[in-house]
C-alpha cells in the first residue's frame, strides 16, 4: 500500500485527533503500522487515534451498514441511523430493576426496532441521527432486533441527515388491511372509514388537530392517524395512496396527512355493516404478526388466572393492592374493582385476555355492588373469582380488542366480549355437503 | 420464549395413533406428542362423554383413571396426587357425564409392546351436550386442515418447512406436518376423512326424529343420484337397526342393573350376524353419544 492509497485514511484519523500531532507524522505513523506491524488497516487507524489522544468513539466507524443488509445473528454491526422513537421501560435483571430504552430506528433502507440494554450515561433523543459501533442483532419473531449492549459505542452525529420519512424509496405497496404489519413500511390502501373523530393534541407549535379513526377492507381492520383535516367522514370509500404504518405497541396503525393523495371511491363496496361483522383471527396469526387492532377472537377459556375478580386498587396510582397494601404508596383505603385474567385458546394458540368490571359485570350478569355484598356474606374476596371460574371456564366465547405480542405471547385487552353460538347443526350440515361434492 | 401451547381440537383416533415422541430431555421443556396428520401435541382439549371413572391408587394415595368418549373412540384420563383440583371433580362426576377437559398428553411405555397414551388433566369441568357437539365441528375442521397440509406435503419434493409456511400455514402446524411425513408411512388419510364425515353428520342430525326426516329429503334426492350414493344410504340405515339390535341385546342382558357382560353381549350379537369388528365399532358410537357406558371395564351398560 503506498502513500497515495493511505491518503483519505490519514485525513480521517486528522479529523478525529484535530492538530494535535501533523499530518507528516500521521501519515508516518499509520505506514509503520501497516508495513511494518502489520495490523489491518482499522486496527491500525483505531490504534492511532486513541495513541494521539482523539475520541475514538468519534472516529468514523469502519464498515458501516445500511439497515436493509443487517441479519439476524450478527455480533458486531455498525451503522448511523435516525432515532425515530425512544421509549423508557424498567425490567427485572439479575443486579436488580434497570432502565432500558428501545424504539425504532431506521436510515434510508429500513427501520429495524432497537433495544438499549445499558442506559446510563446515555442520552437518545427522539430525531437525532447517531453513528452505532458494535452493537448485535437477534431475532425476534422472525425479524431483525438491533441491541445496544456494554460494548456498543454511540454517538451523536450531527453531520449526517437522514430522511427517514422518505423510506423506503421503493413506491407504497397496494396492501390488504388484514396483510399490514408493524413494518410494512408505506402502504396504499382501499377501504371504508368505520369511524372518525376530531381530537386536539398538544404539537411543537400549539395546539394541533388530528382525525383518528378506523378504516376496515374485507380483510381487517386498522386504526388510523390523520394529522390535519382530510375531510374524512363516516362512511366514505378511500383510496390512500401512501400511508406510513407506525407500530404502538406492536399494533400497525396507519398515519397520514391532509396533503396525503386520497381519492374517494363511490359504490361497489361492502358495507359498513358487513365490514364490520366480526372476522375471526387465529391466535397463531396473531402471534405471528406481532399484534394488531381491534380483532375478534374466538375460542375456549382454558384457565381463569390468580386475580381476578374482586381486587382493590390504590387510589393514587391504580395499581392492584397486596393484602391492602400499595407496592408504591403502603397502606391504603383501596377502591374495589373487577376484572378476569384468563387464558383464552382457539386451538391454534393461547391468547391472554383481561376484561375490565363492565365486561367482567356483564359476564357475571352481577353488578360490583352485588360482588362486594356476596364477598361480605360469605367473608371471602376470593368467591367472586369462583363464580368468574363456574361461569367461564370450559366456555366457548368471543372477544374483541387489541392484541399486543410479548416474550409470553399474545395479550388481548378485551373490549367487548360474548358467549359464542354453540348451534353447529347447520355449519355440519353445510361442511357435509362441501365434503360429498368434493368426491 | 414462555408462550402457552396451544390445546389441540383433535379426535382421540388421531391421538391415540401418535407413535412419535419428541422430548427435549430438558426439565420443563415441553415434550410433544406427534400424530399421523402432524398435530404437535403437548396439550389438548377434549369435550366427550365420560364413561368410566375409578380409583386404581388407594384411598391415601389416589390415582384416578377415567375414560372420555369421543366420536371416534376413547381418551384415556390418568390423574394423580399432584393434580389436587382435578381429582376432586373427577370424584364427584357420576359416569355418563358430559365433560370438558384441558391437559397434557402422556405416554406410557414400560416396555416395546406396551404404549398407553393418555391425558393427564390440568382442567376438568362437566359440560352440556351442547358444547360437545360444537367440540366435534371444531375438531371436524380442524382434521380436515391438516388432511389438506398433509396432501400439500406429500406433493412436495423435497418438503420443507419454509414451503410449507408459503402456503400460509403457522409454524407449530408446518413443523408436525414435516415430522409426520418422514415418520409415518402409509396412514390411511381416507380414513380420517370418513371418521370427519361420520361425525359430522351424527351432529347434523343430531336427534332419531330428525335423523327421519333427513332420509326422507335425502331419498327424494337420491331418485337422480348415482346408485352409489343411494346403496351408501342403506347401509346408514342398517348400522341404525344394528345400533338398536345391540341396544336391545344388552337391555335383555342387563339383569340386575349393573351392567351386561361384554362376553354375552358379543356371543348374543354375533347370533344376530354382527361381527366384533362391527360391535366394536357400534360400541364406540354409542359412548360418543353417550347412551352407553363401561361402569367397570367388561361390563355395558345403558345411560
Amino acid at each position: 500500500m503506498n502513500d497515495e492509497d493511505l491518503s483519505p485514511h490519514v485525513d480521517e484519523i486528522m479529523e478525529a485527533v484535530g492538530d494535535k500531532v501533523s499530518r507528516e507524522e500521521v501519515a508516518a505513523e499509520l505506514k509503520k503500522y501497516i508495513t511494518v506491524f502489520r495490523l489491518n488497516l482499522q486496527t491500525a487507524k483505531r490504534t492511532l487515534v486513541k495513541r494521539f489522544g482523539g475520541e475514538s468513539e468519534a472516529y468514523p466507524t469502519p464498515n458501516q451498514r445500511k439497515l436493509a443488509t443487517v441479519g439476524p445473528g450478527e455480533m458486531s454491526v455498525n451503522f448511523v441511523g435516525k432515532l425515530l422513537s425512544v421509549n423508557e421501560k424498567e425490567i427485572d435483571s439479575r443486579g436488580g430493576r434497570k432502565k432500558i430504552c428501545y424504539g425504532l430506528i431506521g436510515d434510508e433502507t429500513a427501520v429495524v426496532p432497537y433495544t438499549a440494554w445499558e442506559t446510563e450515561n446515555l442520552k437518545l433523543e427522539k430525531g437525532s441521527v447517531i453513528s452505532v459501533r458494535n452493537a448485535y442483532t437477534t431475532e425476534y419473531q422472525s425479524k431483525v432486533q438491533l441491541n445496544f449492549g456494554s460494548r456498543t459505542g454511540i454517538k451523536k452525529d450531527e453531520s449526517t441527515r437522514i430522511d427517514v420519512g422518505e423510506i423506503p424509496s421503493m413506491p407504497a405497496k397496494p396492501t390488504k388491511i388484514g396483510d399490514i404489519r408493524a413494518d410494512s413500511g408505506r402502504v396504499e390502501i382501499t377501504g371504508r372509514i368505520l369511524s372518525v373523530e376530531k381530537k386536539i393534541i398538544a404539537g411543537s407549535k400549539g395546539p394541533r388537530e388530528i382525525f383518528s379513526g378506523i378504516i376496515a377492507d374485507e380483510t381487517g381492520r386498522i386504526g388510523f392517524t390523520c394529522w390535519g383535516d382530510a375531510r374524512l367522514k363516516q362512511d366514505d370509500v378511500v383510496k390512500i395512496s401512501s400511508a406510513g404504518v407506525r407500530s404502538w405497541k406492536g399494533i400497525p396503525q396507519l398515519s397520514f396527512d391532509e396533503k396525503a393523495d386520497i381519492t374517494r371511491i363511490k359504490g361497489g363496496y361492502p358495507t359498513a355493516k358487513e365490514l364490520s361483522g366480526a372476522k375471526l383471527t387465529e391466535v397463531s396469526k396473531l402471534s405471528e404478526s406481532g399484534g394488531a387492532a381491534d380483532v375478534t377472537v374466538a375460542g375456549m377459556i382454558l384457565q381463569v388466572k390468580e386475580g381476578s375478580g374482586l381486587i382493590f386498587r390504590c387510589p393514587e396510582c391504580k395499581r392492584a393492592l397486596q393484602k391492602g397494601t400499595c407496592r408504591i404508596h403502603g397502606k391504603v383505603e383501596g377502591i374495589a374493582d373487577l376484572r378476569i385474567k384468563a387464558v383464552l385458546d382457539d386451538g391454534t394458540g393461547a391468547l391472554s385476555v383481561v376484561m375490565n368490571r363492565e365486561i367482567t359485570e356483564s359476564l357475571l350478569e352481577m353488578s360490583i355492588d352485588e360482588c362486594i355484598e356476596k364477598a361480605r356474606e360469605v367473608m371471602d374476596y376470593d368467591v367472586i373469582r369462583n363464580l368468574i371460574d363456574e361461569k367461564l371456564t370450559a366456555k366457548q366465547v368471543e372477544v374483541t380488542g387489541n392484541v399486543t405480542v410479548d416474550e409470553y405471547g399474545p395479550m388481548m385487552i378485551v373490549r367487548e366480549a360474548r358467549q359464542a353460538d354453540l348451534d353447529v347443526k347447520e355449519k355440519a350440515e353445510k361442511l357435509l355437503l362441501e365434503l360429498e361434492e368434493s368426491e | 420464549m414462555n408462550i402457552r401451547e396451544p390445546a389441540w381440537r383433535i379426535f382421540s383416533k388421531e391421538f391415540n395413533s401418535a407413535t412419535l415422541d419428541l422430548s427435549s430431555g430438558e426439565e420443563k421443556a415441553p415434550s410433544y406428542v406427534v400424530t399421523p396428520l402432524g398435530a404437535k401435541v403437548n396439550r389438548v382439549v377434549v369435550v366427550g362423554v365420560m364413561t368410566e371413572v375409578e380409583n386404581i391408587g388407594t384411598k391415601e394415595s389416589p390415582m384416578m383413571r377415567a375414560r372420555v368418549a369421543d366420536p371416534s373412540g376413547s381418551y384415556y384420563l390418568s390423574a394423580g396426587q399432584f393434580q389436587p383440583d382435578t381429582m376432586t371433580v373427577l370424584r364427584e362426576l357420576k359416569p355418563p357425564e358430559f365433560v370438558a377437559v384441558v391437559g397434557k398428553a402422556r405416554v406410557y411405555a414400560p416396555d416395546e409392546n406396551i404404549r398407553l397414551l393418555s391425558i393427564r388433566p390440568e382442567t376438568v369441568r362437566r359440560c352440556d351436550g351442547k358444547l360437545r357437539d360444537f367440540w366435534v365441528y371444531e375438531t371436524c375442521v380442524s382434521t380436515l386442515s391438516r388432511l389438506d397440509l398433509m396432501s400439500e406435503v406429500m406433493k412436495m419434493d423435497p418438503p420443507s418447512v419454509d414451503e410449507i409456511r408459503k402456503l400460509g400455514y403457522p409454524r407449530l402446524l408446518a413443523e408436525g406436518a414435516m415430522l409426520a411425513a418422514s415418520h409415518y408411512k402409509g396412514t390411511d388419510f381416507e380414513s380420517y376423512r370418513e371418521l370427519v364425515v361420520t361425525a359430522l353428520r351424527e351432529i347434523a342430525s343430531n336427534r332419531i326424529g330428525e335423523i327421519k326426516e333427513i332420509d326422507v329429503e335425502e331419498s327424494v334426492v337420491a331418485t337422480d343420484v348415482e346408485e352409489v350414493e343411494v346403496s351408501s344410504l342403506e347401509e346408514l340405515d342398517i348400522s341404525e337397526d344394528e345400533e338398536k339390535t345391540v341396544i336391545q341385546i344388552i337391555k335383555s342382558l342387563d339383569k340386575n342393573g349393573k351392567g351386561a357382560e361384554v362376553e354375552a353381549v358379543v356371543a348374543a350379537a354375533q347370533k344376530k350376524k354382527i361381527d366384533k369388528d362391527r360391535l366394536d365399532e357400534i360400541f364406540s358410537l354409542l359412548m360418543g353419544k353417550g347412551e352407553l357406558f363401561e361402569p367397570v371395564l367388561g361390563r355395558l351398560k345403558l345411560a
